[in-house]
């Protein structure tokens, strides 16, 4: 060891300290004009990049829900304080509601305020007034253009390129689509916690920034998903937000850099028909009544079409809100409610379905059992009675196999098989079939429906307490139409389970069907008026008791072709009174539809729609 | 240990430089106590840290150091399985696993490997008689390069980089030939190319090729340079004051608080202020390699000569890449910058420092003493006797 080598050492190490410092003297001593001027001259702002939202789209590929480019208006409430007036005539307001958005810059101004240390406060104030702040989104183009072209008669006021929601198709799905509204005050909170705007951020500005950003209320003008698709499957629609650093030299311009980049939200292909909702829609319409139609394919439970009679236009809630409209749409309780899957009613003969099923699995009947109808279950219940003795008393239909029990929904017969297996064996194939549980539609508050516990009579032939939603009816005849599979509706194209066995036979399946196709094309079949020449439908019609005075609602649940479903289409009209009369017609309406869309080949029919769009939307501008 | 043995000014150095970075912290983000999550302020928690540190190197200072002679291997071996289970057991962050996350506390062993890796080469390197032939460069080499090559994996091409002149000094120190010196120095040089083709990662390409030809690179990728050494040279000869440096600076820059803290003294202290945090550093060095110089005992010197390595060169590669003589690394200001793990292992190796600096210890070796020694004069320390 050598005491003089530490010494060369301590040399050696303290020599590149005089390095930085000639660095140092270079920098701060020999250049001193050259960094500061850049400093008095420099502005530079942290901005968040709002990446666009994924686009919403049918099965044919056209658009149920795009970001469309639109100007917003913006101010900078220091300059704007002047001129609210003329600002309030280019965009035909009342100049109170403007001085009320201008009231609400400040209030968040404040908010910010209360946030910093009583020193900081007047220093936030100047800033904050000098920067621009949303005040209207999507304002008409002629009026962008007149307050850029004007900048001296609305000081203050500045107009940015935004993106607005738009839903093209208008109340066509609209309880399918959803819509985007304003953040309430937790949500804000609640998403914020969960790093929703700003994962990834803290890693490259820190947290402090990131807290600076929100404080200074960047992501409170965000929108949020609230129902249908948009909220179903807002994970792949939203993107993540970027980041991007904005300088501002005078005579350079605006330069930008990109610290995190934004991405885009992804695309959802829907399995709704666009056209057919909307054609479905339509029919729905003729009656004032409240109505359902639901449409799915058998074989794996996409659904074509998930219609209600109630229909509101999602553009209506995208800010700027149509304020008359959503009071509307919010005092008429039900409307944001979809009638296919949202709500539950009692089922009727529909039911008979399942009682038929429970009754062949358990050997309680076969195909060729004949019970009799005396008109009367028994003579000593009051209550209990074919329908054909409610009529005329005293009628009765005779001796009857299942086909002739199923062709004229003769109670007397299922109330036997009721009987034998009481409430809860019923209950046990009712679940087999999909009713008194959530089906699993990819879709926001489905209704479970409900099941009663007693009562086995009235169950057997669908009254008593059970509740069923129109989709739950259409889940059950897939089973029938595909021979036994259980699927799960869905909207999102290669989403839902696969179909998966129950426990009904594929023997018990091919008697339904028979008794089915009965139902329509028999003699004495309830449901003739849906019968097709040009495709063989099978169904089951239905006319549940809804309450004492009132009428009955009508069901009609079906599918079709016979020997190779491809559809099941089931309708609702709640008090229709007879499913044969008010439901099956519609349901005809449907199938002839579907027919005529796949006679046609897609080209033309794509045009013919193009058409139909162009000239809506000529409609829209009007 | 006597007080009075203690070097005061390496102290007074340290606590200046700890006293300067919770200065700029203040700057950087002052505290509101009226927030409830004021616990998460870079101020309030580094001087959390600081007060700990302060605890841990009081602690560090009151056993001889030649216990850590002792415990040196077990030290070392520590951490490289440390090194090791990072590598299997931590969440990747920014493509880099050199973390450890506690909940709240980031551990990143690296740092705590520096300190053992000095102490095992010390043990190693200390009495051994054949340092002068290849064969007994052999041992030390192995030594330095299972952590080094640890913490490169993970990767921390920064970190991992310290290690070699810290090697080399404590080579050097030891007793080694200057021309198996040049020969490590040769072979480095020439692995350096095949690294940066092969063994790095393209962000740490650009960060070099950045340095070296910055017409290559992104824009966006030079301007974290570019923006300290423009925030730096805005300071001027006296500095723009103290100021809340986030809000109200036109230059922003990521990460300012813990790498480019220095930018925040150059900007607000101007070149008078830089000037000083250097001057203090150079200051800390000289007292550190004067402890080596005059400590007769080689464990202790090579101790010293290798932590004070360590602290000058992160000191040149930081304040370099601030003021954009250097590529960016990744490397803190020891003392200065915001970090705990930093912070805290920093003191310990002052505290060992100071520790080695602090003790007299006879030596047994004539060519220390200059001549024969009577070992009849030789009288015990009562120290040494409790040690030995």
């Amino acid at each position: 060891m050598d005491r003089r080598r530490v010494a060369v050492l301590a040399a050696a190490l303290l020599l590149p300290l005089a390095g930085l410092e000639a660095r140092l003297v270079q920098l701060q001593i020999l250049s001193p004009g050259k960094y500061t001027a850049e400093l008095r001259t420099r502005r530079r702002t942290l901005e968040v990049v709002i990446p666009p939202r994924g686009r919403i789209v049918d099965r044919t590929g056209r658009t149920i829900a795009e970001d469309r480019p639109c100007f917003d208006l913006y101010v900078v409430p220091e300059e704007f304080e002047k001129s609210p007036a003329a600002l309030a005539e280019a965009l035909g307001l009342p100049p109170e509601e403007i001085e009320a958005d201008v009231e609400r810059i400040y209030r968040r101004i404040e908010e910010q305020m209360d946030r910093r240390p009583k020193r900081e406060r007047i220093r936030i104030l100047e800033r904050e007034r000098k920067a621009p702040y949303l005040l209207r989104r999507d304002i008409p183009f002629e009026t962008a253009f007149l307050i850029e072209t004007n900048a001296g008669r609305f000081p203050g006021a500045v107009v940015r390129e935004g993106l607005r929601r738009r839903y093209p198709c208008g109340a066509a799905g609209a309880h399918v689509a959803g819509y985007v509204g304003r953040m309430t005050a937790e949500e804000y909170r609640r998403r914020l916690d969960e790093g929703f705007f700003t994962e990834g951020f803290a890693a490259v500005v820190g947290e402090d920034a990131v807290e600076r950003l929100e404080a200074r209320g960047v992501f409170q003008d965000e929108l949020t998903c609230r129902d249908g698709a948009e909220r179903a499957f807002d994970a792949r629609l939203r993107g993540k937000c970027g980041l991007m650093i904005f300088e501002r030299e005078p005579g350079r311009g605006r330069t930008m850099v990109e610290l995190v980049p934004s991405v885009p939200g992804a695309d959802v292909d829907l399995t709704i028909d666009i056209d057919l909702q909307r054609f479905v829609e339509g029919e729905l319409a003729k009656t004032p009544l409240d109505s359902a139609a639901v449409v799915l394919d058998p074989r794996t439970g996409e659904a074509l079409a998930l219609a209600s009679n109630r229909v509101f236009d999602p553009n209506d809630f995208v800010p700027p809100l149509n304020r008359a409209k959503v009071r509307e749409y919010l005092d008429n309780q039900g409307t944001l409610r979809s009638v296919a899957y949202q709500e539950q009613y009692p089922l009727g003969s529909v039911f008979k379905i399942v009682t038929a099923t429970a009754g062949l699995e358990n050997r309680l009947i076969a195909a060729g059992t004949t019970i009799e109808c005396k008109g009367k279950f028994r003579p000593e219940l009051r209550h209990y009675n074919c329908h054909i003795w409610n009529k005329t008393p005293g009628a009765s239909h005779g001796p009857l196999d299942l086909l002739g029990a199923m062709e004229r929904s003769c109670n007397i017969y299922f109330y036997t098989i009721g009987d034998g297996m009481g409430a809860e064996g019923l209950k046990y194939w009712a679940l087999q079939l999909g009713f008194g549980e959530r089906t699993g539609l990819d879709l926001p508050a489905e209704v479970p429906g409900r099941l009663p516990a007693r009562d086995a009579l009235s169950f057997a032939i669908g009254q008593s307490e059970l509740q069923v939603s129109p989709l739950q009816v259409a889940v059950a005849m897939s089973l029938i139409a595909n021979g036994g599979n259980r699927v799960t509706p869905h909207v999102r194209r290669g989403g839902g389970l696969p179909p998966r066995e129950t426990a009904v036979s594929r023997e018990t399946v091919d008697i339904l069907r028979k008794a089915l196709q009965e139902v329509v094309y028999g003699e004495h079949g309830t449901a003739s008026k849906a019968g097709l020449k040009e495709l063989r439908v099978a169904g089951k019609t239905g006319s549940a008791q809804a309450g004492a005075d009132r009428d009955s609602h009508a069901w009609f649940a079906s599918y079709a072709p016979y020997d190779d479903p491809k559809y099941v289409v089931v309708v609702f009209v709640k008090h229709g009174g007879h499913g044969g009369e008010t439901a099956a017609p519609v349901a005809a309406r449907i199938y002839q539809r579907l027919l005529r869309k796949a006679a046609t080949p897609p080209g033309i029919w794509r045009a013919v729609e193009r058409a139909a769009d162009i000239l809506r939307r000529v409609k829209e501008r009007m | 240990m006597r007080i009075a043995r203690l070097n005061w000014v390496l102290l007074a150095c340290a606590g200046l430089l700890c006293a300067t970075g919770l200065l700029m912290l203040w700057t950087f983000s002052p505290p509101d106590w009226d927030d409830p999550k004021v616990a998460r302020n870079v101020f309030v928690r580094q001087a959390a840290f600081l007060a700990v540190g302060l605890a841990v190197l009081g602690v560090t200072l009151i056993p001889n150091y030649l216990y850590a002679r002792r415990a040196a291997w077990f030290l070392y071996g520590a951490c490289a399985a440390t090194l090791g289970a990072l590598l299997l057991l931590a969440r990747e962050t920014n493509g880099t696993r050199g973390w450890f996350d506690l909940g709240p506390l980031k551990v990143q062993p690296a740092e705590f490997a520096k300190i053992a890796t000095v102490l095992a080469l010390a043990r190693c390197l200390m009495y051994v008689k054949d340092l002068d032939r290849w064969r007994g460069l052999a041992k030390p080499i192995a030594v330095l390069a299972l952590p080094a090559g640890l913490i490169l994996a993970q990767p921390d091409f920064g970190t991992a980089a310290l290690f070699v002149p810290a090697f080399l000094a404590m080579l050097w120190a030891a007793g080694a030939r200057t021309r198996h010196m040049i020969a490590i120095v040769i072979v480095l040089a020439a692995a350096v190319p095949v690294a940066f083709r092969f063994g790095m990662k393209e962000y740490q390409r650009n960060r070099i090729l950045s340095f070296l030809h910055p017409e290559k690179v992104p824009r966006e990728l030079r301007r974290q340079q570019e923006q300290s050494v423009k925030a730096c040279g805005a300071g001027g000869a006296a500095g723009r004051g103290i100021q809340e440096t986030w809000g109200n600076t036109a230059f922003y820059i990521p990460e300012r608080h813990t790498d480019f803290v220095y930018s925040l003294v150059a900007e607000q202290f101007g070149f008078v202020g830089s000037t000083f945090v250097l001057l203090v550093f150079a200051l800390f060095l000289a007292q550190a390699l004067r402890m080596a110089y005059f400590s007769r005992e080689p464990f202790g010197r090579l101790v010293v000569v290798g932590l004070s390595t360590f602290l000058a060169f992160q000191v040149y590669v930081n304040v370099g890449m601030t003021l954009g003589v250097a590529p960016i690394t990744g490397l803190t200001l020891p003392l200065v910058s915001y970090g705990g793990s930093s912070l805290l292992t920093t003191l310990i190796s002052v505290a060992i420092i100071l520790n080695v600096g602090s003790r007299w210890t006879p030596s047994f070796s004539s060519r220390d003493l200059g001549g024969p020694v009577e070992m009849t004069a030789f009288r015990p320390h009562e120290e040494l006797r409790r040690v030995l």
